[in-house]
């Protein structure tokens, strides 16, 4: 069944020497309509008593990290932010650190599903679904932190425009409030977008439900789709119109994020690259989220032949790409903080490579930049050891990509006395931590309960799902490019 | 009529396809026997198969495109109304309606109206949701979204004929089944309807106290959900503590203090009386109990101060900033203020008109009584104390005296020394007052000369 | 849907009888250069004018050549099928580097050897001296390094443009599969090159054009301007191949409509960059930042600003949007004619304020635009000597990458 997939970590991915032939995206002779559904749906419907041990050992872990969470957001709002090492003059600290990170990571779910989509990247449907939940969970933990830094939680209606007893409306002039409009519009048309695709793969659960409480749960989620040609036809649409909205959104949310930076006048926040660069950075962390989670959960789901070793090829050449255009804003904003010849912002960038905060700059830079270089090589791209692990130095650097924004140019001020240096307190940490409990919570119970792969989509890029009255070839589905065909012809 | 008979029993007619050529092929031929009530059923949605079923282009993308510039519309008012009309505050020097800073919002809600139209419009346009379908109950057409394909022809469509579309659809199918009409009631248990109602009941719950909260009134304090530093462990002003003995939860000065740069050991500067005189009151000038012999005013200028030109300077420029604007710029009274209350007839609610500082009962006081009038005012005049510096108080006397020195001067061209060109100026009673007058800027020469 | 595939012969896609075009096209070349220099000498501006306008001529083509070579770039670095019917013609379009070349160390990098601010006023030595700020960038801008810079760009973009459309014409003979592979292999690296070039001969060309500004996104701004005009070129010189039969069956509507889908993602992303750039400088508003938008947004350039607003974003984003647009030829083609159109208000607005602003006296918010003749014969100049090469070029070859072994999906290629 998984005849031209490297059962191991470490070897070849499948030959790709023949350029006019491209290689199917899901692999094994046999495969099938039913078999693709098996694969996914049996993630699914296996009983409780007997779930995959990994699993249990990740969730344990996770659901501990998510109430220590709780604890330590109830300890935040019994005390007050003091908790935080948040102090002048670095007002901001780890949590917009985190809340940049957490937003950043949930860019990759709506590019696979959105961009890919419409550039007709089929190789996409495997990933995608994940790709999606993913980003909503990174929303969710994006999300938490501003909602907790404002102080007062229980005004956090005040960030909403809503009439009230004070008769004051909020300040549509401030980028932090176009930040509470972006996020919110991402994070709820990115679970529409999710929701919409899961539908059918729902009403495929719903049909293969074993039980009531199944057929119940699901039944009532796949709103009594039928897989009706009707309804396919407009569904289709929706899908294609979502996408072509959702792609514009993606790159509004994380430029509205660099605005809360690059409006303000403090060097080396101040620069007009900043919202592509966001941009670019964003997608870096989210494929590399997406290739850190994508990896185990094939690994131990028994998906080698969805998620294959191609996907994971193209995506590390995303990585590499979007890594190199990071370092391309990286660079240029050294080159004008010279060439524009205002000395705070000079004085802003060496003070950020050998200034106090030297160690994040070069972690950064070489988490970010030079690392993922290694990628120019087919033969680490096909390593999933040497994946896994660019993948997660990414996360780190682009963390600290983050921190190094944030609190560099905030420790020093224009004015030298007020100059100071930024220690995170335990509560910083732990709360870091936390949210990664909080989202592989999400994830987890994602991976386990729904339909982990988009069943549906999957079956439109197989051989079979075109008539023989057309002139498709067997055995060609659709490649991966800027713009992969449908079909091909033999010559 | 057998068959009509059987129409209202079957909900419709069902086959089955094993792959993606056959079910095209029986829609083709269902297409062209025009049946309008059928559709395919697939597991994904099949290439090309709308041009096999005739299907009609949707019209979601226009519904779309339709909220979308609403969207645009309420974006753009929601920001106008907000900040340029309603609640109208400065930032950072933007207009109240700065359109480049209400891009990114309104790009947002655009975004927000058309991607919610989309899925919704969806549903509508596709009546979902629509959880109780007779095909459901089919066991055979639950492989429809796994792995097999389907096509019903619905007995509603005018041209039903059972044994027509079951011939129709013969050549491709693998299978065929009657649907029959779903009479059986409640799909979803019991307990189910149980707790849905009670779920919707309880999501009322805070809504209804939200509306009681804004009508109801309640004399009880406010409930503290969150203190919000209202009470916190501290002794407010003013208020007792059994901690101390005097039992004050605030300490008093201790003896002899004197609050920092309080020091007036120079009567002279400071209160405008010879050393060791007795400190008049903080109070209006009144010449009754303070005329006379019982304060030793100063009759030039304290040590302290220096006349010179700097000081006289200081003092037009001081006097122009505070006193002015009613007593004009000359000081023949005729300020701003005093020609506008002429204007109102400001003295019949009981307006003291501003007095000539060239009058000879100006002249008459000695400069320890100018200047405690500055200070602490005179007749309906308010003091300046709290606003004019000591040492620019005495700088102001020092500028009356030289405007009451240059008015004495002799008022026959002939008399004054060499290059002097000097023409008193007007006093209040040579005013007659017109609109323009009024509103002219008033203290200048310009002014006087129109308002002669 | 659709027949069989036939892939077609070299002899029906080549492309013959275009020496007499091209020729025609080096003569009005010549001739517009020649007006162009006589008017600019007779306008008495120090040739001000003349330099100003020969830049937006030139970076206008120069634009699209660059375009070009993005899309060639990209469709390897990608690996692309779709596009294969379509490539050889944005290949063609590079072809126009090496007389750029010439043009830019003509009118661009001669003068400021000389010391004459004829387009640069940093050219000029008594201006640098008044100018603390640029003073300060003198290691950068100089006549020198601006020389040194010049060359290694055009090195750059000529080796790259000259690699590709080379591998891919031997490959029409050999059918070489291996050349995809190569080229593949190469694309990344070249896409990297490409991209600092790119950047800095903007920065080079365009920004320090007024020395003491700076944008880190400019070179982004003017990338984004390059590849929408560039497809637009390509779609129109497409047609007119498909016209002269060379690309008759072998391009279909999917085609254009992925260029015109192309077109449209590219009036947002240039609307989104000259938005994100202008919003950050205009909140800020940092007086050494802010003059540039200053004088043309609210100054008698204002007009000029809001014809972009509306031209640039507005109006092709409504009109692009459509498919039907998309994939009728006529009604592309009249779309793609407006994006060039624009593109060139667009660096008219970057370039001509500058032309007043380093003379003394000069105000460009109160001189506004001054049209001259020169601006239509400068573009008809050094239009003519661009489609001079790219004409050349395509004469006597293939229009179409006979021998890429994606041919056939491309040509078979439908989109969803």
């Amino acid at each position: 069944m998984t005849i031209t997939d490297p059962s191991a970590f470490g070897s070849q991915p499948s030959g790709e020497d023949d350029p006019s032939v491209r290689p199917s995206l899901v692999e094994g002779v046999n495969e099938d309509f039913s078999s693709v559904t098996d694969a996914v749906a049996g993630i699914a419907e296996i009983p409780v008593e007997r779930t995959n041990r990994a699993w249990i050992i990740c969730f344990a872990i996770s659901v501990s990290l998510l109430g220590m969470l709780g604890m330590l957001i109830l300890h935040l709002i019994t005390t007050g932010v003091g908790v935080w090492g948040n102090n002048n003059p670095a007002y901001w600290g780890w949590p917009i650190v985190n809340f940049v990170f957490w937003v950043g990571i949930g860019h990759a779910g709506t590019l696979i599903s959105a961009i890919l989509f419409l550039t007709r990247q089929n190789w996409r449907t495997g990933v995608n679904r994940a790709a999606e939940a993913m980003t909503i969970f990174a929303v969710v933990c994006a999300g938490m932190f501003p909602g907790i830094h404002i102080g007062r939680v229980w005004v956090a209606y005040w960030l909403f425009p809503l009439p009230n007893q004070m008769a004051m409306w909020p300040n549509f002039r401030s980028p932090l409030l176009w930040d509470v409009f972006a996020v919110s519009t991402y994070a709820s048309v990115s679970l529409l977008f999710w929701y919409m695709g899961m539908v059918p793969d729902l009403a495929t659960f719903r049909d293969r439900a074993v039980n009531n409480t199944r057929r119940i749960a699901y039944g009532i989620f796949s709103l009594g789709w039928t897989g009706s040609s009707r309804h396919w036809h407009v569904y289709e649409r929706a899908y294609l119109l979502l996408a072509a909205l959702a792609t514009p959104l993606v790159l509004s949310v994380h430029s509205v994020v660099s605005f809360d930076f690059a409006v303000s006048q403090l060097p080396g926040w101040h620069t007009t690259i900043f919202p592509p660069y966001f941009v670019a950075g964003a997608i870096f962390s989210g494929f590399a989220m997406v290739l850190t989670l994508m990896i185990p959960a094939r690994q131990f789901f028994g998906l080698k032949h969805i998620i294959t070793m191609r996907h994971i090829d193209v995506m590390c050449r995303i990585l590499m790409a979007t890594g190199l255009m990071v370092g391309y804003a990286y660079s240029i904003e050294f080159f004008i903080a010279w060439y524009g010849g205002v000395q705070y912002e000079s004085f802003a960038f060496v003070n950020r490579a050998f200034g106090n905060y030297w160690w994040a700059y070069w972690i950064m830079v070489t988490c970010n930049v030079i690392i993922p270089q290694l990628f120019w090589s087919k033969k680490l791209r096909a390593n999933l050891w040497v994946v896994m692990i660019v993948s997660i130095t990414t996360n780190i650097g682009m963390w600290f990509e983050r921190f190094v924004i944030a609190v560099t140019s905030l420790s020093r001020d224009f004015v030298p006395s007020s100059w100071g240096y930024f220690s995170p307190t335990w509560v910083d940490v732990t709360m870091f931590i936390g949210s990664f409990g909080l989202f592989f919570t999400l994830f987890l119970l994602f991976l386990r309960f729904l339909p982990v792969v988009a069943i549906a989509e999957v079956k439109t890029v197989m051989p079979q799902a075109h008539a023989h009255g057309e002139d498709h070839g067997e055995s060609h589905s659709a490649g991966g490019s800027a713009a992969a065909p449908a079909s091909r012809h033999d010559a | 009529m057998s068959d009509q008979k059987k129409n209202d029993e079957i909900h419709g007619v069902v086959a089955y396809f094993d792959d993606v050529d056959s079910v095209m092929s029986a829609a083709r031929k269902v297409r062209d026997a025009g049946y309008k009530k059928w559709d395919a059923y697939t597991p994904f949605p099949v290439h090309g198969i709308d041009e096999a079923m005739g299907t009609k282009p949707t019209i979601l993308p226009w519904i779309v495109l339709g909220m979308g510039l609403t969207g645009m519309a309420c974006g753009l008012l929601l920001q106008w109304y907000t900040n340029a009309y309603d609640y109208v505050f400065l930032i950072s020097g933007k207009p109240n309606w700065s359109l480049p800073a209400n891009i990114p919002v309104t790009f947002e809600v655009v975004i927000l109206f058309s991607a919610y139209t989309a899925f919704f419009a969806m549903l509508g346009l596709n009546k979902l949701p629509h959880l109780s379908n007779p095909l459901h109950k089919l066991p055979k057409f639950r492989r429809v979204t796994a792995d097999r394909f389907a096509i019903c022809v619905e007995a509603k469509d005018p041209n039903f004929d059972a044994d027509r579309v079951r011939a129709i659809l013969g050549a491709d199918t693998s299978e065929m089944e009657d649907c029959p009409v779903d009479t059986s009631r409640a799909a979803l248990p019991l307990w189910f309807h149980a707790v849905m109602a009670l779920v919707t009941c309880a999501t009322f719950i805070p809504l209804s106290l939200a509306v009681k909260g804004r009508f109801a009134t309640s004399e009880k304090p406010r409930y503290h959900v969150w203190p919000d530093m209202d009470f916190q462990r501290k002794r407010k002003t003013q208020t007792g503590w059994e901690g101390f003995e005097d039992g004050r939860s605030m300490r008093l000065p201790v003896e002899g203090t004197i609050p920092r740069g309080e020091l007036r050991d120079d009567f002279e500067l400071y209160f405008g009386v010879a050393q060791g005189s007795s400190v008049p009151p903080r109070a209006t000038y009144d010449a009754g109990s303070m005329g006379g012999e019982k304060h030793e005013w100063l009759q030039s200028f304290p040590t302290a101060v220096v006349v010179d030109e700097a000081l006289l300077e200081r003092g037009r420029e001081r006097y122009g900033i505070y006193c002015g604007v009613c007593h004009g710029a000359q000081g023949n009274g005729l300020g701003a203020v005093a020609l506008r209350a002429k204007a109102i007839d400001a003295e019949q609610w009981g307006w003291v008109s501003p007095k000539a500082l060239q009058s000879d009962s100006a002249k008459a006081y000695t400069n320890g009584e100018l200047f405690h009038i500055a200070s602490h005012g005179i007749s309906s005049m308010k003091g300046y104390g709290s606003q004019i510096t000591p040492k620019d108080r005495w700088a102001i006397v020092a500028f009356v005296r030289a405007i009451q020195a240059s008015q004495a001067l002799p008022k026959a061209p002939g008399d004054l020394p060499e290059g002097v060109d000097f023409e008193p100026v007007p006093t209040i009673k040579d005013v007659r007052l017109s609109e323009a007058s009024v509103d002219a800027p008033a203290g200048g020469t310009e002014p006087a000369g129109e308002a002669r | 849907m659709h027949g069989p595939i036939e892939i077609p012969t070299t002899d029906q896609v080549t492309v013959t009888g275009l020496s007499k075009p091209a020729m025609i096209g080096l003569g009005v070349g010549i001739a517009g250069l020649a007006a162009t220099a006589a008017l600019g000498t007779s306008a008495g501006d120090e040739m001000r004018h003349f330099g100003h306008s020969m830049l937006v001529a030139i970076v206008f083509f120069l634009s699209i050549s660059l375009g070009a070579l993005f899309f060639t770039l990209l469709q390897h670095v990608t690996s692309a099928g779709w596009s294969v019917v379509v490539r050889r013609v944005a290949e063609a379009m590079t072809a126009a580097f090496p007389i750029l070349g010439l043009l830019v160390l003509v009118v661009l990098v001669g003068p400021v050897l000389a010391g004459k601010p004829w387009t640069y006023d940093w050219a000029d030595h008594d201006f640098v001296v008044a100018h603390e700020l640029i003073q300060h960038k003198a290691g950068y801008l100089n006549a020198k390094f601006f020389l040194i810079r010049v060359i290694a760009y055009f090195a750059v973009w000529i080796g790259v443009a000259r690699f590709f459309s080379g591998q891919s014409l031997a490959q029409d003979v050999d059918q070489d599969k291996s050349r995809t592979l190569k080229m593949q292999g190469r694309s990344g690296i070249c896409m990297i090159a490409f991209g600092l070039t790119l950047t800095f001969a903007m920065f080079d060309f365009m920004m320090s054009l007024n020395a003491e500004w700076f944008s880190t996104m400019y070179g982004v701004y003017m990338f984004a301007g390059a590849f929408w005009s560039s497809l637009a070129t390509l779609a129109l010189l497409t047609m007119w191949l498909e016209k002269r039969g060379q690309l008759k069956g072998v391009v279909t509507s999917e085609h254009y409509h992925d260029i015109g889908k192309l077109m449209f993602a590219f009036t947002v992303f240039w609307s989104y960059v000259a938005f994100s750039q202008f919003m950050l400088y205009w909140y800020a508003d940092i007086p050494e930042e802010t003059y540039w938008f200053n004088y043309r947004v609210w100054g008698d350039w204002n007009g000029f600003a809001l014809l972009l607003l509306v031209g640039h974003f507005a109006i092709p984003l409504l009109g692009l949007m459509s498919r039907h647009v998309k994939r009728n030829r006529s009604v592309l083609a009249a779309w793609a004619v407006y994006c060039l159109v624009f593109h060139f208000v667009d660096l008219y607005w970057n370039v001509m304020p500058e032309m007043v602003n380093g003379v003394p006296g000069g105000d460009p918010a109160t001189t506004g635009p001054q049209f001259s003749l020169m601006d239509l014969t400068a573009m008809i100049g050094v239009g003519g000597l661009f489609a001079f090469a790219v004409l050349k070029r395509i004469d006597g070859k293939p229009a179409l990458a006979i021998g890429d072994p994606r041919l056939p999906e491309s040509m078979a290629f439908q989109n969803i």
